[in-house]
């Protein structure tokens, strides 16, 4: 039998089954902030995430969104940041907190048999948060250093001023931070923020795990709370980006042994009607180990350790972009590889079998982003932040099933213009 | 707790089984018993220049990635100075791809001119980009090499030079696949939706033909113990100085190490962490600092790293660091300080579980280490530590002619 094997015969495939996503239990605590619960698994552990919209997109001082955020763990009217820190420690869980372009969350992992310990801090820190002075000097000043260090990095340079093209110097989605910005931090425009912003008819929360009822009913309990009091949201920001302009910077840095390179152009985020099929466009063109800039860039020319393109989505805006670090004297090179890479998918039909291959491994990559308790509720919540809802996600399987390579090509040619990218260089 | 079923074949590759009927997918990890440790003083970066290789055409199938995405999975790697770990996760029903696949390659690899040169190309700019182009990037070279004269752990696993990279021969890969990538040198786990008969049935069409390779008997050259006080100052364009201390300490077999664990924990982990609040908060010297074991089967090393505040120099952050230390080895511990790290590994272990890729993993690391239900017993040996033995190891341990020293200075402009 063994001597007959063939080995240069693949086992045949069977394709995915129709897959099926888990929707949460949705439900309510008794202040009406609204939870979606998947109970399943086998791990006695739990996931519980708040989230709220209080990102940069409502700061009225650059930074309040990511220090609020931050300040969460270090202090309550009851106890130091340190205590606070113990009692989850204590337990073996981790408690994070951060902020990006439009929210903020505040994430708890832990053993499910100690929620009945630490649900009581959740609360505390929504009710009382008291953003001691001592504790924020202390991480303003970690911060700082750590901007120091991330200046000297290329890649990290590219994407700011790539950041700042996009969306303008101004802008939330575009504004860089100065080591100065630092300086301006203060108790008083974070507590304000967190009295405007962390409020319950301005959250959400996500659980996931495995729970009993007895837990769940600890979660309206303690979260639940009429201690924790609904507020007017006031003011609706409004922010404009300016009208783009493709600009291209070449930046010196000096002793550099690689160049990295950034470029891209403002595009949709994922309501768009477009977003789907681009997606499969985008995984095609950069978007994955086995995509056409990594087999030219990487495979054929050994150029990168890596290089790749993505959609990436704010809530009110987006942009594409191609990033990658290369050898010092091949970044010309590199970006006249990326330009005929662009031309060959708007003049040349996908051939069937890439456009498979790329279809198989998606479906396959969304079969495990859906794989238990954890994954799904990170799933799903990036379809409600959007106003979207689990349909989206089976839209976006259908648009992966049935998108063909003139579908591709069209799209290609709608929205691949070598003219309107921006282009950022650090180099020697 | 972990339930698995294990067999060997006759080749002597290890095969471990993990079913799990609550996934539609399946994780195959291939652990292969090399790694840095294995290599020649004057060819350091092959196992992990190897490594990339393996993703670059075997015999009979000229692209290893592409069919793995044609069944909805895919794959990747990472290379230790002990193991060289490879991995592939797919939907359960399309297992038989992975096998097809990570047999052939296993069987032999394509050993062919151009995909060396090209890998060469990746690996150096992934040096360059992880340890050249990138601030405190080369501390790594100099510590490895102050802690250690004889034995190869003297060399970062990305190796000691680009040059080095760039000589490696065709013949040199051959030779190393043949002594090292061979059924007897290697772990199968497989675990997820799939079935143990189902398993080994496939292991024994797929890997049961593969021939075994001569046994390889590891000859490393001992470390002697460290006499003396070492130290390296070294100037770079870097925005804050930084200070790196290592110490030699027990290997990941030895009945010490969970105790050395700890002690990394109780100084560093998280922000109710001794370290975090004595050095970052309270006194304010640095802005960053971490404490941590390497995991090695040889003897290893206990790390503390951090970057400074303005204000303060090298020599006054260790002398900080020192107190801590000394603290440590005759001061007094608080009970909850070590049940703090019991739970955590508790809770660790417990979340480690709900994922297969984690079970996979370590059910062939525990293999590899000679006793796979460890994987399940481990955790006794760090709920058995006591404040008698934190004090014994750590005045065992920090000790300053047991020391190596980095001073990472930016440069004055």
């Amino acid at each position: 039998m063994q001597n007959r094997l063939n080995r240069k015969v693949a086992p045949i495939l069977r394709p995915l089954q129709s897959l099926k996503i888990t929707p949460p239990q949705k439900l309510q605590l008794d202040n009406d902030v609204p939870i979606y619960l998947w109970n399943m698994g086998t791990q006695e552990v739990a996931m519980i995430r708040l989230v709220f919209q209080a990102g940069r997109w409502h700061e009225q001082h650059r930074l309040s969104a990511e220090f609020t955020a931050r300040m969460l763990r270090e202090g309550t009217a009851q106890m130091t940041g340190r205590q606070l820190h113990n009692r989850i420690e204590y337990h073996g869980a981790t408690l994070k907190s951060s902020a990006n372009k439009d929210y903020a969350s505040i994430t708890l992992f832990t053993l499910t048999k100690h929620l009945p310990y630490l649900l009581p801090v959740l609360r505390e820190i929504l009710i009382e948060a008291n953003f001691p002075e001592k504790e924020l000097q202390t991480i303003v000043q970690n911060s700082k250093q750590k901007l120091l260090v991330n200046l000297e990095q290329n890649d990290y340079l590219a994407q700011r001023h790539f950041n700042r093209a996009i969306f303008g110097g101004e802008h939330p989605y575009g504004y860089n931070v100065q080591v100065s910005d630092y300086d301006q931090v203060n108790t008083d425009a974070l507590k304000e923020f967190f009295q405007q912003r962390y409020v319950p008819n301005n959250c959400q929360i996500y659980i996931a795990g495995k729970l009993s009822e007895k837990e769940i009913g600890l979660v309206n309990r303690y979260l639940g709370t009429s201690d924790w009091q609904k507020r007017t949201i006031e003011g609706k920001p409004n922010h404009t980006i300016p009208t783009y302009m493709a600009q291209k910077q070449y930046i010196s840095k000096k002793g550099s042994v690689q160049a990295a390179i950034c470029m891209g152009q403002p595009l949709f985020n994922k309501t768009h009607p477009d977003y789907p099929a681009f997606y499969v466009l985008n995984t095609l063109f950069g978007g994955f180990f086995g995509s056409r800039l990594m087999s030219n860039i990487r495979e054929e020319k050994g150029l990168t350790y890596g290089i790749y393109s993505s959609n990436i989505s704010f809530l009110r805006a987006g942009y594409w972009s191609i990033s990658t670090e290369v050898a010092d004297d091949a970044w010309e090179e590199t970006m006249k590889e990326i330009f005929l890479e662009m031309n060959r998918l708007k003049n040349t039909l996908v051939e069937d079998e890439e456009l498979s291959l790329v279809k198989s491994y998606l479906m396959g990559n969304l079969l495990s982003s859906v794989d238990g308790a954890f994954n799904l509720a990170s799933a799903l919540e990036g379809t409600y932040l959007y106003g979207l809802d689990i349909d989206y996600l089976y839209q976006l399987i259908a648009t992966i099933e049935q998108v063909t390579p003139s579908d591709l090509q069209l799209l290609a040619c709608k929205y691949f213009d070598e003219q309107q990218l921006t282009q950022v260089i650090v180099g020697k | 707790m972990v339930e698995y079923k294990r067999f060997c074949l006759d080749n002597g590759l290890r095969v471990i089984v993990h079913e799990d009927a609550n996934t539609p997918l399946a994780v195959v990890n291939i652990m292969y018993d090399v790694g840095a440790r294995d290599e020649e003083p004057d060819k350091t970066g092959m196992a992990h220049l190897f490594e990339h290789l393996m993703f670059s055409g075997s015999k009979n199938i000229p692209n290893f990635d592409n069919p793995l995405y044609r069944a909805g999975g895919e794959s990747n790697a990472f290379t230790g100075s002990d193991t060289t770990n490879y991995y592939d996760q797919l939907p359960a029903h399309n297992l038989e791809t992975a096998f097809w696949l990570e047999s052939d390659r296993m069987m032999q690899l394509d050993f062919n001119q151009k995909s060396l040169e090209i890998q060469q190309g990746v690996v150096c700019e992934e040096f360059k980009e992880n340890y050249i182009n990138q601030p405190y990037g080369d501390v790594w070279h100099h510590l490895r090499g102050l802690c250690y004269q004889s034995h190869p752990y003297q060399w970062p696993v990305i190796g000691k030079s680009l040059k080095q990279i760039q000589d490696v021969t065709l013949a040199d890969i051959e030779h190393f696949f043949y002594q090292h990538y061979r059924p007897n040198r290697a772990i199968m786990t497989v675990a997820g939706g799939v079935k143990a008969d189902e398993v080994k049935a496939l292991a024994e069409k797929w890997f049961g033909n593969i021939p075994s390779g001569k046994d390889y008997i590891r000859k490393l050259p001992v470390e002697s113990p460290q006499t003396t006080f070492r130290s390296l100052t070294v100037e770079a364009d870097v925005p804050l100085d930084a200070l790196y201390m290592a110490f030699h300490t027990c290997n990941r077999y030895d009945e010490d190490y969970p105790i050395t664990d700890t002690i990394a924990e109780i100084l560093s982990s998280g922000h109710s962490s001794r370290l975090y609040n004595r050095l970052i908060k309270e006194k304010q010297i640095f802005s960053s600092l971490s404490a941590y074991i390497t995991e090695d089967f040889d003897n290893g090393l206990f790390f503390i790293y951090g970057r400074l505040n303005k204000g303060f120099t090298t020599a006054m952050a260790e002398e900080a660091v020192w107190e801590e230390l000394e603290e440590l080895k005759f001061g007094s511990l608080e009970e909850h300080e070590l049940s703090k790290v019991k739970n955590k590994m508790e809770s660790a272990i417990v979340f480690s579980e709900a994922s297969n890729s984690n079970k996979a993993y370590h059910l062939s690391y525990f293999e590899l280490m000679g006793n796979v239900e460890e994987i399940n017993t481990e955790i006794h040996r760090y709920n058995a530590v006591e404040a008698v033995d934190i004090q014994r190891v750590a005045q065992q341990v920090f000790r300053k002619e047991n020391c190596s020293a980095i001073y990472y200075h930016a440069k004055q402009t």
